[in-house]
């Protein structure tokens, strides 16, 4: 059955109606794909058309103010290809009867923004998803420095740790963003820290992007249209965070019949199916979820079954669930509710059942632990298109992060005449809970401007920690509440850019955002100008100009690098200030003629004042006080240089990637005072990722990185521990001399990762390996002791010998997973 | 399978430092130990000696030539000058002894056995008494920061009579306090988070608090103590005195056994050690970061159990 994914196209032209237009167009041999861009470009009109339908069509176009038919039609002469202008679609399907060129080449794939949908019976003959978009325009084209957006393929392309395609570390591999610890999803944008990234879906903040300690993210990538990506320039549209902005697409569903997919994978499974609910309403549900439980199950039932005195727990699992329901009430207007919910649970722990037993005495315990945390995310929309040039989307949405662990311990003393019972609980709860309405108007005044403007307001519930305890012993019953902190926030933010294209060699994209935060009586402000500027003195390169501030209102207080339950995210009250970003950046940009090629090199400087971090020895200080007791405020910069050469088509594409970079952090409170490196000031990276489509079905991905090893505090000097006289409860030893933060650096870092699709006639294997050549990398330093033998004359004994280790981490772990379209 | 450690040896510059350690107790002469950093892997006996070092002593900012007795509310700065090590310094203020707190005592489960001792003719009986005992203790903060250490203990008597040849009565007389319920008293809990509370950190044995949650006011600490014992006869009965040594320490003191604690019992210093989180670092108040120079002032109180233990006998008795 002919698989059909609808193209639902346009940033800047999503709900432009088609009139008659001319064209400005001169190209010779170029692929087709590129010159719809220029099309797009200058009508605003959207392509839409089966992905292999480019496959080697090159064409030739010279146009000057010819109406946009006319030029269509010099375009597909002789190529096989008819065209139809619907609304704001241009529809590509090849004539009947029309022999398919002999040179193959791969498919054009471009990512997707979807706003509105193809209702033609045209579009039911469509394979695969092609979008044309602004951003989608090569770098040359547009004013942003530093935007990407990302396509599922290229997500699913990218060879990630047990077959588990992930959004996050889809783009590591970009210049400029590393990954942070081995195998965990974190990410560090241009020297910033892993809460400065704003991860959203559909345009709705998540807190929470991880699951199992960061190793996945949150997102399931079998139903994502297309992500946004920006990490130097930055539409007004988005602040909130101070180093990147990550918006996630979901698809909207099928029209034309009900298709889906469902995976199988060492870790997880996933779900997905799409369809139409009558002529007007689609629907589109996902559902991923790990199955390590019950890949776990019989490891425990064995356990359990060969321990006489202690049963084993231990139940984990990650789920995703999305749905979505889109109805269009007439050309202008489609509304959408949609619905997420991730959740990670685990449940540990350990029992002792022989008490059960009539002539079992003695002590017994039963232990439990149980830990879930996520986030469960609500929101409708309408998107209304007042008239040719307006078009606004209107959402409301409720956003909440939740985690929450119980530790539940019994314990037993059995006697023949008598039971004592003991036990305590301790529960804690840390949710967030945001309530945001928000109004998004798109103008297209004229052709050469576009401005985007809208205002929204987030009613914000912090709650870090409510924890209580409870010790039952007997005749005593001990019951406990750890003051609560509860925080409500009033942020109302609004913002406005235009995209002005200036006679085609100069753009600017100018715009503003500013913010109002309310917290405990006061109001802090943030105001956010972005400025992107190009010059394109040529069709085949440019050069760029941006700056842009961030402001962030809210932080995390980890003690990790793990993704923890135990994170908490806490707004900026008291003597702290918003922390803001101010960032330069320059980029100069080159694509051939045919773009097939393309090479980017980007510079950037950026400061951020007000940053907040554990202060030195916070861990001294009781948990009881107040969290701003723990925090010192202080600087930081970044400056660096990404480079990065492309090559779009052809059986081998892929992209080398090179950063260089600095970034370090001076605070009163911390290092005494002394600037100091980031933690993942990684001065040379380097990324390569190649896709080789060996034929139709078989396709080979790599992806190698290496980068110099990450910063780390080692401190190889101790000192003798005072004997102080009834501290008795410890061991005395030796505590370790403090030592300049980050003071050492890691060995370099590097790992080849492959992964092979196979495709067959109901779906595709995916083979991976991560760390392909098995060097497993150095995470940290230590100090620790080896065991040796000392011989004397009265024996030989075996005793630790202090020594330095290396602690090393992931070895080459194989992936496969199967996954079966319908 | 998926980690692997390997020895190594690191390229990083070490530089040994002065270390100074003191524990200054009001009343008492001064005491200082003087030892110097060393690289973690060198564990010569000559890696962390001083031998050209000069301690001077600063009381209150007069450099003391004798041996100075410190009192409560001295300020004590001791000045360790090596010419091959440097420079290092640490001062402390000898904290005020707190008032003697308001002890409240409660018995329960009270179980007393009694054994013949000796010859029949003797009639001296060996008295094995059990008991729960819960002890209120009500401390007065007072005003200023202070930082609290609780440590209790007891005479035992350990000997045996000397005519008494038997076996069931020899072995450890009086009094014996039992398993203090660490979790019963929450302010013994106060320096541990929720993620270390969760990893199964406990507070047992830590018995130091701050007064951040009762600054200026009263406080009761809860102590119950289980399976107390005591063990006397009808000729002799030793003393039944629980000593209470409340302190009032040094915020150096308490930081240092809270690092100690995270060193040990928190889950921090593992988190560091494996990459996942910033390692730990010892706690020092002294410039070269190296030692710990802490002041404390003691209050002793003593509880005495005799009057219980007459009575639990008493009663025992009557029952017999």
């Amino acid at each position: 059955m002919k698989r059909l994914i609808y193209l639902l196209l346009g940033v800047l032209s999503c709900v432009s109606v088609a009139v008659a237009q001319n064209v400005d167009i001169c190209v010779v041999d170029q692929p087709a794909a590129t010159v719809f861009r220029s099309i797009v470009e200058q009508t605003g009109k959207n392509f839409v058309y089966p992905s292999e339908l480019l496959e080697g069509i090159r064409v030739t176009v010279k146009a000057n103010n010819r109406p946009l038919k006319h030029v269509l039609s010099d375009m597909f002469s002789g190529t096989g290809i008819e065209y139809k202008i619907k609304g704001n679609n241009i529809i590509l399907k090849r004539r009947k009867n029309f022999a398919k060129p002999e040179k193959i080449k791969p498919p054009v794939v471009t990512p997707a923004e979807i706003k509105d949908r193809a209702y033609s019976a045209e579009a039911n003959v469509l394979d695969e998803v092609v979008v044309i978009s602004r951003l989608e325009a090569p770098p040359t084209q547009t004013a942003e420095v530093g935007a990407k957006k990302v396509s599922p393929e290229e997500v699913r392309n990218a060879p990630a740790l047990f077959g588990e395609a992930d959004v996050i570390k889809a783009l590591h591999s970009q210049p400029g963003v590393t990954e942070g610890t081995e195998g965990l999803a974190g990410m560090y944008v241009h020297g910033g820290n892993a809460d400065e990234n704003l991860y959203m879906l559909d345009n709705v903040p998540l807190y929470q992007v991880n699951h199992l300690a960061g190793l996945f993210s949150a997102f399931n990538t079998d139903i994502i249209r297309y992500i946004d990506f920006f990490k130097s320039s930055v539409p007004a549209r988005y602040d909130g965070r101070l180093s990147s902005f990550m918006d996630v697409r979901l698809q909207s569903g099928n029209s034309d019949g009900h298709h889906g997919s469902a995976r199988l994978g060492l870790t997880s499974g996933a779900f997905n199916i799409s369809g139409p609910i009558g002529r007007k309403t689609t629907y589109l549900v996902g559902l991923r979820r790990s199955w390590l439980d019950v890949l776990t199950a019989p490891f425990v039932a064995i356990f359990n079954s060969q321990a006489e005195d202690e049963k084993m727990r231990f139940n984990y699992y990650f789920m995703d669930f999305n749905a979505r329901v889109q109805h269009r009430f007439s050309s202008r207007a489609t509304a959408f509710v949609s619905f997420y919910f991730g959740d990670d649970n685990m449940k540990t722990g350990t029992e002792d059942k022989d008490y059960d037993k009539p002539d079992h005495f003695g002590f017994f315990s039963d232990y439990r632990f149980d830990m879930h945390w996520g986030n469960l995310l609500a929101q409708t929309g309408l998107n209304y298109r007042f008239n040719d040039s307006m078009s606004a989307e209107f959402t409301a949405a409720y956003t909440r992060f939740f985690s929450g662990m119980k530790k539940d311990d019994t314990s037993l003393e059995k006697s023949s005449d008598r039971i004592d019972r003991s036990r305590t609980v301790l529960n804690t709860d840390n949710n967030i809970n945001d309530w945001i309405f928000r109004g998004d108007f798109d103008w297209h005044p004229n052709d050469n401007n576009r401005v985007r403007f809208g205002a929204g307001y987030t009613r914000h519930s912090f709650l870090p920690s409510r924890t209580s305890r409870i010790y039952d012993a007997g005749a005593t019953y001990l019951e406990t509440r750890d003051s609560t902190w509860a925080y409500g926030a009033n942020e109302v933010n609004a913002y406005i850019e235009d995209d002005w294209d200036i006679g085609g060699k100069f753009r600017i994209n100018a715009g503003f955002h500013g913010s109002l935060f309310n917290i405990g009586g006061t109001t802090k402000t943030g105001w956010s100008p972005r400025l992107s500027f190009s010059y394109r003195p040529g069709e085949d390169w440019a050069v760029k100009f941006a700056y842009a501030r961030t402001t962030q209102y809210v932080h995390q207080l980890s003690q990790s690098y793990l993704a923890l339950p135990t994170d908490q995210w806490i707004p900026i009250i008291g003597k702290f200030k918003p922390e803001t970003a101010d960032k330069i950046s320059l980029g100069a940009y080159w694509q051939s003629s045919e773009g097939n090629y393309a090479v980017a090199l980007e510079g950037y400087y950026k400061w951020m004042d007000n940053l907040l971090d554990y202060r030195d020895e916070y861990y001294l200080r009781p948990p009881l006080d107040l969290w701003d007791a723990q925090l010192c405020s202080g600087s930081g910069s970044a400056k660096g240089i990404d480079l990065k050469v492309e090559k779009h088509f052809g059986n081998l594409t892929g992209h080398i990637a090179y950063s260089l970079a600095w970034a370090d952090r001076t605070f009163a409170e911390k290092n005494g005072g002394r600037t100091f490196p980031a933690r993942f000031d990684n001065r040379h990276t380097v990324n390569v990722m190649l896709n080789w489509k060996i034929n139709d079905k078989v396709q080979l991905n790599a992806s190698w990185v290496g980068h110099s090893g990450n910063r780390f505090t080692f401190m190889n000097q101790v000192w003798d521990d005072p004997q102080f006289d009834a501290a008795g409860w410890y061991e005395s030893g030796e505590s370790p001399l403090r030592a300049d933060i980050n003071n050492y650096q890691l060995p370099f870092y590097h790992r080849l990762d492959l992964s092979c699709n196979v495709k067959n006639k109901r779906g595709y294997w995916t083979f991976g390996l991560y760390n392909a050549y098995c060097h497993m990398n150095t995470v940290a330093v230590r100090r620790g002791t080896r065991d040796i033998v000392v011989t004397t004359p009265g024996g030989s004994y075996i005793t630790g010998e202090p020594v330095f280790k290396r602690v090393k981490l992931l070895p080459v772990i194989p992936s496969i997973s199967y996954t079966w379209l319908f | 399978m998926t980690s692997c450690e390997e020895v190594f040896t690191p390229d990083l510059p070490h530089t040994p430092v002065l270390c100074v350690n003191a524990l200054i107790t009001a009343d008492q002469p001064i005491e200082a130990k003087v030892s110097k950093s060393r690289l973690y892997t060198d564990t010569s006996p000559s890696a962390t000696a001083v031998h050209d070092a000069t301690v001077d002593i600063y009381a209150n900012g007069q450099l003391q030539q004798d041996v100075y007795i410190p009192r409560e509310d001295d300020e004590i700065k001791i000045v360790v000058q090596s010419p091959t090590l440097g420079h290092a310094s640490a001062a402390v203020t000898v904290p005020h002894a707190v008032s003697a707190p308001e002890v409240e005592l409660e018995t329960s489960d009270v179980e007393v056995r009694s054994y013949r001792s000796g010859n029949i003719s003797d009639n001296n009986w060996m008295y094995d008494i059990s008991f729960n005992l819960n002890v209120r203790l009500t401390l007065s903060d007072p005003p200023g920061d202070t930082f609290y250490r609780l440590t209790f203990g007891h005479d035992v008597t350990d000997e045996s009579e000397p005519d008494d040849d038997d076996w069931s009565v020899s072995g450890r007389y009086g009094l014996t306090v039992g398993d203090l319920l660490y979790d019963l008293e929450p302010i013994f809990s106060e320096h541990i988070g929720i993620f270390d509370s969760f990893m199964g950190a406990s507070s047992y044995g830590f018995t130091f608090f701050t007064d951040r949650q009762f600054s200026g006011k009263t406080y009761t600490l809860n102590l119950q103590f289980d399976n107390c014992a005591y063990v006397g006869f009808d000729s002799y009965m030793p003393e039944a005195e629980l000593s209470l040594n409340l302190y009032s320490i040094s915020q150096s003191y308490y930081n240092w056994v809270n690092y100690l604690w995270q060193r040990d019992d928190g889950t921090l210093s593992g988190l560091g050690d494996y990459g996942f989180g910033d390692p730990i670092w010892g706690y020092s108040n002294v410039t070269s970061g190296a030692g710990v120079v802490a002041a404390q002032a003691p209050t002793v109180c003593s509880v005495d159990l005799s009057e219980f233990i007459k009575n639990a006998i008493a009663r025992h008795k009557e029952q017999e």
